[in-house]
């Protein structure tokens, strides 16, 4: 079920491609139907009164057929012929994978050219051509009743926090888990992560009260992460229900279905101070025209949330630090006009400081040149070369998405800084979209789930080696 | 209601670093506990707060030397938020403020669609007529997302009649049907026929039942012909932007097939542009088209869109003061409706130069830099004999023939004014408004606990209005009251420099 949910939203619920799409082979028949039935997961239960939407692939909802399933859960088509997305939608339910929208979607099948029997997670199809020649595709599709965490927001004495911006987290382990989502945040040990789900970042109205539906059976933590302007400094980024230590935090074991409540009452708490330089190469200078240096600081076991200070000259310093183990990032970014808002990080530093109850000074972050990362890209056997996005994650990523020719088997990462990163790869929009990383390999290692640190160590290189396995298929 | 008399006399300059203030209801007049109150100290990061107590009472010291002006904010669940500004006193003697909440407005209900579904992130927006430049128009005041139950709630609302506009999020090709569209409460497309919901200060309006009807509307088709004949690129889209009452915005997107042709259906009857939309490619320019469309009841096909390949192009300018006076350095540019900005430090005189300009279309920008001395309002553009006023649009379609002139005004017209009641005693926690001679501007200053406070403005004729009373926070949205109340505006004129403090007595109606 987990697997699911991370599953790219934007692949309909299902590509029903009645024979006559595939040129190999086309076979002809008089007429198609489609017949359905909706069930409960959990149960199996039928569902009555879903509505089921049946349109063509070319042209979005354009040219859709609707039609409701009965008592029975069973709806009917006729005339099927084409590729078709199918979509259903009951409220209080979503199929496996769903995104925030509303619209269940999520899985794609391709090459349906034969009878035979087909399925993937939360559907069964079956097709068969009867003695007159039609062909009869029976599906089954899955809804699961979602899940919902819903809570007020407090300040520390009690009045509702309105504005307020609530996270909603899915902990995860990072072994055998979902493929790597941007915001993913593996925890201290790296044997979990943090996966921040999707929709599940919202406001508190006026009252303090949020709300986070689609949720899929798992276990989450809720987090304030933001304040509105003006709010007290000493506000902390809180878990649920009242702490900023992860460990203390309180898991919400959500089964399908479940709602349930995580109040938050926000910690305010006064730190240290903490200062230092971000020296740079001999005969650099950190700031400069176009030039700026900037300090991130991050708590390796408080993840929501980054602060962030301008080095002024070489000098920094963080006021209100809680106590606890903090990585410090500095990087040099070189803009090449007031129009260019991303510019290129040239030098970089980081380290780790353990923060107690005294104010901590002259701590130094030695700035050295970044480099860019080279790599390699090939693809498994029966895999045309595609066009790729590659898309970095992880702490420190200011780099936009970068674009690679499949056919030129070499790419290029932009510098980045130092910390963890992880990269999600998926085919060029409007590319074929069953393509998928087999391993990312970083010399002996694998990478692809864990990710890897910058800066890499002298003449190293990312081979990623891509596969074109449909999912689903005849079985 | 009270009104102004006027009056000149002179200011007083006062300094302390004690703040206590009592809050209220200014509906009831009963203390307001808990509301939290904080001073941003200007030109530092140093912050003042606190909570009053059950009398409504604060008490707030300053750690050291207060600024001249204090600016105060003010939240409490349940009340609007206030901002004031204070006076700090010279002799170091405590400030006394008191100040008044109004209870916020609510609008809350619930949205179906025609299969009584709960309609989720639908956008809600609660809109309100404006008066600005003596037109009508519709301006949004609050807005909010629909919950996978359906539920909005509209807070923070100021009392007053509001139209109600619901925006289904996913109106292109990944909703649930096509049909559904943008629409006004009740059920109606047309704001003519929409009706308003009224709400007053610390009311809930919480029975609003939307039902979000289909609409079919009428399908516009057409190709795209690509300069040289050659096929569109397979990124390409079509998008329709509207121009409508309701602001400008994308309605309804499209690929665009490998022959340059589209479709676009469910199209409602009205004033339109059809554009292309891609990214641009440095190397290879960009191929854009648009044109203006005016969709009725009926099909539209076999519409004509002629593409032509586009480069960056530089726009070069120069701030205009007002008066004559130099600008000085400022940050100036373009910032497109998508957001992306175009800015750039201009030089001591005034002049920029933009590079890698886009066509498109553009609102005028011109901001402090951080050792600005006066404040410039940026009051529109001009291009050879061409106007462009603050509140419309420049389309830029190629590189200017004459220099972009960013006008400004220079707003050296420093204007104090003290109010009080009519036994002279100094009222603390009124409004002072100064509205542009004919209603283009509004200037809003509350006054401190010494009943003071000073406004900066572009020298001209104003007309000035004041009160204790809780009305909108914007007197151009309400053009009721405007209609209302403008026998009780007093002309002023606010000239270039320093002016004499203006005293404002206000009269118990």
């Amino acid at each position: 079920m987990r697997i699911a949910l991370y599953c790219f939203a934007w692949i309909p619920l299902l590509l029903i491609s009645a024979p006559g799409i595939e040129a190999q082979p086309k076979p002809r028949y008089a007429t198609a139907f489609l017949e359905g039935t909706v069930v409960n997961s959990v149960n199996g239960e039928p569902l009555g009164g879903a509505r089921v939407k049946l349109q063509g692939a070319d042209w979005g909802n354009d040219d859709a057929v609707y039609t409701k399933t009965d008592a029975q859960g069973r709806f009917q088509f006729a005339n099927t012929r084409g590729l078709f997305i199918l979509v259903v939608e009951k409220p209080g339910f979503m199929h496996l994978g769903s995104s925030s929208t509303t619209s269940a979607r999520p899985v794609g099948l391709h090459g349906m050219q034969r009878p035979g029997v087909y399925s993937g997670a939360g559907w069964r199809l079956e097709t068969k051509v009867d003695e007159a020649g039609e062909l009869h595709a029976m599906v089954t599709i899955q809804l699961t009743p979602f899940a919902v965490i819903t809570g007020r927001v407090t300040d520390p004495e009690g009045y509702p926090m309105p504005n307020t911006n609530v996270t909603v987290w899915m902990r995860a382990p990072v072994e055998n888990g979902p493929h790597p989502r941007p915001g993913t945040q593996v925890l201290p040990g790296g044997k979990e992560q943090l996966v921040p789900v999707a929709g599940g970042n919202v406001q508190t109205n006026d009252r303090g009260e949020y709300r986070v539906a689609r949720l899929s059976e798992g276990t989450y933590h809720a987090a304030v992460q933001g304040f509105p302007w003006g709010w007290e400094r000493t506000y902390r980024a809180t878990y649920a229900p009242n702490t900023t230590d992860l460990s203390a935090a309180k898991l919400f074991q959500l089964a399908a279905g479940e709602e349930v409540r995580a109040d938050i009452r926000i910690v305010q708490r006064s730190g240290v101070r903490l200062s230092g330089r971000a020296v740079s190469p001999p005969g650099e200078s950190p700031q400069g025209s176009f030039r700026q240096t900037m300090l991130y600081v991050q708590a390796d076991a408080m993840s929501t949330g980054t602060t962030f200070n301008r080095v002024d000259r070489d000098q920094f310093e963080i006021p209100d630090l809680l106590p606890g183990r903090y990585t410090l990032t500095a990087v040099t970014r070189q803009t090449n006009s007031m129009n260019d808002s991303q510019g290129t990080l040239i030098y970089g530093a980081s380290r780790s400081v353990d923060v107690g109850t005294q104010d901590i000074t002259g701590l130094d972050l030695e700035l050295k040149p970044l480099e860019e990362i080279q790599g390699t890209v090939a693809f498994g056997a029966g895999c045309t070369p595609t066009d790729l996005t590659i898309q970095l994650s992880g702490t420190m990523i200011f780099a936009p998405d970068v674009q690679l020719k499949g056919s030129e088997g070499r790419f290029a990462l932009p510098r980045l800084a130092p910390g963890h990163v992880t990269l999600n790869i998926q085919p060029r929009s409007g590319g074929p979209r069953w393509f998928q990383p087999v391993s990312i390999r970083l010399g002996d290692r694998d990478v692809r789930q864990s990710g890897f640190d910058v800066p890499l160590a002298a003449g190293e290189t990312l081979n990623i080696t891509m596969g074109c396995s449909r999912m689903g298929g005849a079985r | 209601m009270r009104l102004p008399v006027l009056m000149i006399a002179c200011s007083a300059m006062l300094w302390a670093q004690r703040i206590e203030g009592d809050v209220y209801d200014r509906l009831t007049g009963a203390p307001v506990a808990g509301a939290r109150v904080f001073i941003q100290q200007s030109g530092t990061a140093e912050r003042l707060s606190g909570r009053s107590d059950a009398a409504g009472h604060f008490s707030l010291t300053a750690a050291g030397p207060a600024p001249r002006y204090l600016p105060a904010t003010i939240l409490r669940d349940g009340y609007l938020r206030s901002d004031i500004l204070m006076l700090s006193a010279q002799d170091g003697s405590a400030i006394e403020v008191r100040i008044g909440l109004t209870p916020q407005a609510v609008i809350s209900g619930r949205i179906e669609d025609e299969d009584g579904f709960p309609a989720e992130r639908v956008h809600v927006l609660a809109m309100r007529l404006t008066a600005a430049n003596d037109r009508r128009k519709l301006k949004q005041v609050q807005t909010v997302l629909s919950d996978d139950l359906g539920r909005f709630r509209l807070s923070e609302l100021p009392p007053g009649r509001f139209f109600l506009y619901f925006v289904p999020q996913d109106m292109s090709t990944t909703g649930w049907d096509g049909r559904y569209t943008a629409e006004y409460y009740p059920d109606t497309l047309d704001v003519n026929e929409a009706t308003r919901v009224e709400v007053r200060a610390g009311q809930e309006v919480s029975d609003i039942k939307m039902k979000l009807t289909r609409h079919e509307g009428v399908t516009v088709s057409g190709r795209l012909a690509q300069p040289g004949g050659s096929a569109p690129d397979r990124f390409r889209g079509i998008a329709l932007r509207m121009n409508g009452p309701a602001g400008q915005g994308t309605v309804r997107g499209a690929p665009m097939n490998a022959d340059g042709s589209f479709i676009l259906l469910h199209i409602q009857p009205g004033t339109y542009t059809l554009m292309t939309t891609n990214s641009y490619n440095a190397a290879l320019g960009e191929t854009v088209a648009s044109m203006p469309l005016t969709v009725g009841s009926s099909d539209v096909p076999g519409l004509e869109l002629q593409g032509r390949i586009v480069q960056a192009f530089d726009v070069a300018g120069k701030i205009v003061a007002d008066a004559g006076s130099l600008p000085g350095s400022r940050i100036v540019g373009l910032i497109a409706m998508n957001g992306q900005r175009k800015l750039v430090h201009s030089g001591l005189d005034g002049s920029f130069v933009l590079k890698g300009v886009m066509p498109g279309t553009y609102r005028v920008y011109a901001g402090l830099t951080t050792d600005s001395r006066s404040a410039l309002l940026p009051m529109g553009a001009r291009l050879g004999e061409r106007i462009i006023p603050r509140s419309e649009p420049l389309e830029l379609d190629g590189m200017p023939s004459e220099p972009l002139e960013v006008l400004v005004a220079d707003l050296s017209g420093q204007q104090p004014v003290r109010l009080q009641d009519a036994s002279g005693r100094p009222v603390a926690g009124g409004t002072v408004r100064f509205l542009g001679a004919s209603y283009e501007t509004e200037i809003i200053a509350p006054t401190s606990a010494t009943g003071e406070t000073s406004v900066s403005a572009a020298p001209g004729e104003y007309k000035v209005y004041a009160t204790t009373a809780p009305i909108s926070a914007n007197l151009l949205d309400d053009p009721d009251f405007l209609a209302a109340h403008q026998k009780d505006f007093a002309p002023v004129r606010i000239a270039a420099g320093k002016n004499q403090t203006l005293v404002l007595t206000l009269m118990e109606r």
